[in-house]
């Protein structure tokens, strides 16, 4: 990961900042299978850089972007880059105390505490993902205040106060804007370090397509980082929603082409048919017509 | 949204697409034969508009306008654009090739349109054969022309100079031939229309076009009174034996329409409402519906028809804008759907009753935990009401269009979220209030009535708040909302019965107009309602709007953020219920 950063561009003081800190932090060798090995790298020196200097002055982080800003992907090469250990835990709307910080049980005739994924990242000085923060209910992640602020701490009432490893570090994404999220509320958005994802750029979007596709031939790359390009654009114009602005989808497609299946088909299925209404669907069809012929075959995509 | 509104919205997705922006209002938009929006030619417009500079072209267009043959050389420019688009965007998008292509193929299997010109239809044959690397296959002169049309990589201004010079060597362009003409014909119409207006012109008919001018200024009562006695002089006796009161309420009737309620029942409404400081004024309610009993009388039925013309106005400027209000519906509905949707979901937690959660038993048993049912919470706000009442004074009058449309879309957004709306505006003439209704909560379809709104006469907010408020509590609804779309400046020539010593400070305007409504306001919600306003009005009325309706309020600076910023107001409403 860190020759990845090098190769960027990422300023060497802050790659140094990162050897030393993993050279301090040791990790249990019980856990280290939970350290990632990330599938994609995330580009966009800016962010790297503000992230990496935020995590090593002990700040948390929160991503906040639309879909496909790659603030997942972030969040999993920083564990990474940081070589910690990486709890995920997704937030919904039942989420509650006892499914962030753990809750009694009773085991062999004891009551017994089982700890929680907050818990444990916490002890075991992991990166704690906090995915999508803002689909849970403000009141049942105020739990998560004391943690999250200078006092580092998880106080578990009838049980235990534990004080948290100095190399864990929480990061919290959230999509604002998105069906079923709400605002987050002012005395958690507080204890972040926030990053506004910005779009993925049309270079890196580039860089992003060769890195997997390396037998993708560089007309297309340009073609399909210009259909989401132009995807994105119709959504931030409001003509659109962002169902069918999927950069997974997208990639998800120019998988199916590898294989075989025809490039409209595949984008039909990776991009315009996430949209249910007829009409939008016909407005995303309009933009991939604009790049892809209905008639054109594997090889004239794939070297 | 209707076929032919889906394809024009269509066309433009696909212009904006290829011009990469999307602020442009595109002079040309290009269907197929079938009506539906065409994806090359589309493109090609965006191309154009990205390449080029498009302010030039425009100024050509509008100058080949002048001829009365405009269309033929419009498209004749258009088949030279679309070489040079096409040349231009082929790098950019290597599949403009294959849709040329067979856009061509289209052309030369006759499945596109043709045109009355003869040269015309040869030429883009010609065209769109060469462009499958066939030969044109015309005579030398066609051949020249299109040649011609050839404009290669030059600048907007050599493109136009060239296209100029086309027009100039091969046809006669007859340039100021069409103003000319126009200019001829329109005199003709217009001394025909003058001619048949002096044959027409009655006196009753100049009486009642007297009597429409009210419409156009919060005039004062005084002037009112001039009117009438003009006006009942000859033609109603009967009315003068009447009560004042029963007079004046016919006047009313026959300028707002046919009232909903019984005499006996407003009357009653009136006992409870007009009283403190609307002591000596009246209510009416209607629908706006014409009242038969006045079928033979001018003034009503100049009135009646035009409250029908405002609405074709309303309803033209709605359709005028259908894609950005269209576009706002969609916001607001999804904005408020998804409030209802984070905020109101139930949840299932813990209980001491509900269904037995068996892993939790031993906690009972061992740790005396009476919690280990599960229940699920109802986080139900209960049913939910919108009143939307409509400021309709006439100090209205130059946006009726706009906030007919405001109204609609956010009427139209409740009711997709299935949220019962009911709207109505109000108005006062002479002592009258008047409430007119639109559509009530349970009138689904009715949402196009709203764009029966026309302003007229002063605005006595405090009353119009008030009667709407009482309307409220009248119905079953858990949680009421009253929106107030309202330029906050409550005026009516009417005064506040025993108050001050000169007649000009007891006028209900300024700081009394402003304090009786604030009250009626904070009445209101401290009865259990949500007011909000959505502010129609100048800026200089904003502290006014601030000091009735406190925080609640929105002041909508550009149309295109309506559904945002209205979407806010409510969202922060909804959540606070």
């Amino acid at each position: 990961m860190l020759e990845f950063l090098r190769k960027e561009g990422i300023s060497e003081n802050l790659i140094n900042d990162i050897e030393k800190f993993r050279k301090f932090y040791k990790v249990e060798s019980k856990i280290e299978y939970r350290i990632p090995s990330p599938k994609y790298n995330y580009y966009g020196n800016d962010v790297w850089e503000e992230a990496i200097t935020a995590l090593i002055c002990g700040e948390n982080l929160l991503l906040v972007g639309s879909k496909a800003t790659g603030k997942n992907v972030l969040a999993e090469n920083l564990s990474a880059a940081f070589g910690r250990p990486k709890w995920d835990i997704s937030f919904h709307v039942n989420t509650d105390s006892t499914s962030l910080i753990g809750t009694d049980t009773f085991e062999n005739g004891q009551v017994v505490f089982r700890n929680g994924p907050i818990y444990e990242c916490a002890k075991w000085g992991g990166f704690g993902v906090l995915d999508e923060i803002n689909m849970a209910k403000n009141d049942s992640v105020a739990v998560l205040h004391a943690t999250l602020d200078y006092r580092r701490i998880i106080d578990v009432p009838g049980y235990d106060k534990i004080t948290i490893d100095d190399a864990s570090r929480f990061i919290a994404t959230m999509n604002y804007g998105y069906a079923g999220t709400r605002e987050l509320n002012e005395a958690l958005t507080s204890r972040f370090m926030v990053i506004n994802m910005p779009n993925i750029s049309s270079k890196n979007l580039k860089k992003l397509l060769q890195r997997e596709y390396p037998q993708l031939r560089d007309e297309y790359v340009e073609q399909f980082a210009g259909l989401f390009k132009d995807l994105q654009l119709k959504s931030e114009n409001s003509e659109i929603s962002t169902k069918s602005v999927d950069l997974r989808g997208l990639l998800a497609s120019i998988n199916l082409m590898d294989k075989g299946l025809s490039p409209v088909k595949a984008l039909q299925m990776g991009i315009a048919n996430k949209s249910f209404d007829d009409f939008e669907r016909t407005l995303v069809e309009d933009v991939i017509r604009l790049r892809i012929a209905d008639n054109l075959g594997r090889n004239e995509i794939f070297r | 949204m209707n076929k032919i509104a889906q394809d024009h919205k269509r066309a433009l997705n696909i212009i904006w697409n290829a011009s990469d922006d999307y602020s442009i209002e595109p002079q040309f938009k290009a269907y197929d034969i079938n009506g539906e929006a065409d994806i090359y030619w589309n493109y090609i417009i965006g191309a154009v508009h990205k390449y080029y500079d498009y302010t030039l072209l425009r100024a050509f267009f509008n100058y080949l306008k002048t001829d009365r043959e405009h269309e033929f050389y419009e498209k004749l420019f258009w088949i030279g654009l679309e070489k040079c688009a096409f040349d231009k965007g082929k790098n950019e998008r290597p599949v403009l090739l294959s849709l040329r292509k067979s856009y061509a193929q289209k052309v030369l299997a006759g499945e596109t349109e043709v045109f009355d010109d003869n040269l015309l239809n040869v030429l883009i044959k010609a065209h769109f054969k060469r462009a499958l690397g066939r030969s044109p296959e015309i005579s030398r002169n066609a051949l020249n022309i299109l040649n011609d049309l050839e404009f290669g990589d030059g600048s907007t201004e050599e493109i136009i100079s060239k296209m100029n010079r086309i027009i100039k060597k091969y046809f006669r362009f007859n340039y100021g031939q069409y103003e000319v003409n126009a200019e001829k014909n329109n005199k003709r119409v217009q001394k025909q229309f003058q001619h048949s207006d002096e044959e027409k012109l009655s006196d009753s008919d100049m009486e009642t076009m007297k009597d429409l001018y009210l419409d156009s200024a919060e005039t004062s009562r005084e002037v009112y009174y001039e009117e009438l006695k003009q006006k009942i002089k000859k033609p109603v006796k009967k009315i003068k034996i009447e009560k004042k009161d029963d007079s004046e309420r016919l006047y009313i009737r026959k300028y707002f329409g046919a009232s909903i309620i019984s005499e006996q029942k407003t009357y009653l409404i009136e006992r409870s409402l007009c009283i403190g400081n609307h002591k000596n004024t009246h209510l009416h309610f209607t629908k706006g519906e014409f009242d038969e009993e006045f079928i033979n009388d001018s003034n009503a039925l100049y009135y009646n028809k035009a409250l029908k013309e405002q609405r074709e106005i309303n309803l033209e400027h709605f359709n005028a804008n259908y894609i950005k209000y269209k576009n706002s519906i969609l916001k607001l509905t999804n904005k408020i759907r998804n409030t209802m949707l984070a905020y109101f979901e139930s949840y299932t937690g813990k209980s001491e009753a509900g269904r037995l959660n068996v892993r939790k038993i031993w906690r009972n048993i061992y740790l005396n935990d009476n919690r280990v049912f599960t229940k699920v919470y109802n986080n139900d706000i209960g049913n939910i009401s919108v009143d939307i009442l409509l400021d309709g004074s006439a100090s209205q009058h130059e946006r009726q269009e706009t906030i007919a449309a405001e109204a609609y879309i956010i009427a139209e957004s409740f009711t997709q979220c299935q949220i019962p709306v009911k709207v109505y505006s109000f108005s006062s003439l002479r002592n009258y209030t008047v409430i007119n209704l639109y559509r009530d909560y349970d009138e689904r379809e009715k949402n196009n009535e709203i764009f029966n709104y026309k302003t007229t006469g002063c605005n006595r907010d405090g009353l119009a708040i008030r009667t709407a408020l009482y309307m409220m509590e009248k119905s079953s609804y858990f949680n009421k909302i009253l929106i107030v779309l309202s330029d906050c400046k409550p005026n009516d020539t009417q005064c506040i019965p025993d108050t001050g010593i000169k007649q000009e400070q007891t006028k209900y305007a300024g700081a009394s107009g402003i304090i009786d409504t604030a009250f009626e306001v904070k009445k209101g919600i401290n009865n259990g309602n949500s007011i909000l306003c959505v502010f129609t009005g100048e800026d200089e009325d904003i502290p006014t709007a601030k000091k009735i309706y406190g925080h609640n309020f929105a002041r909508i600076y550009y149309p295109e953020r309506f559904a945002e910023i209205v979407g806010v107001l409510m969202q922060n409403q909804l959540k606070n219920l």
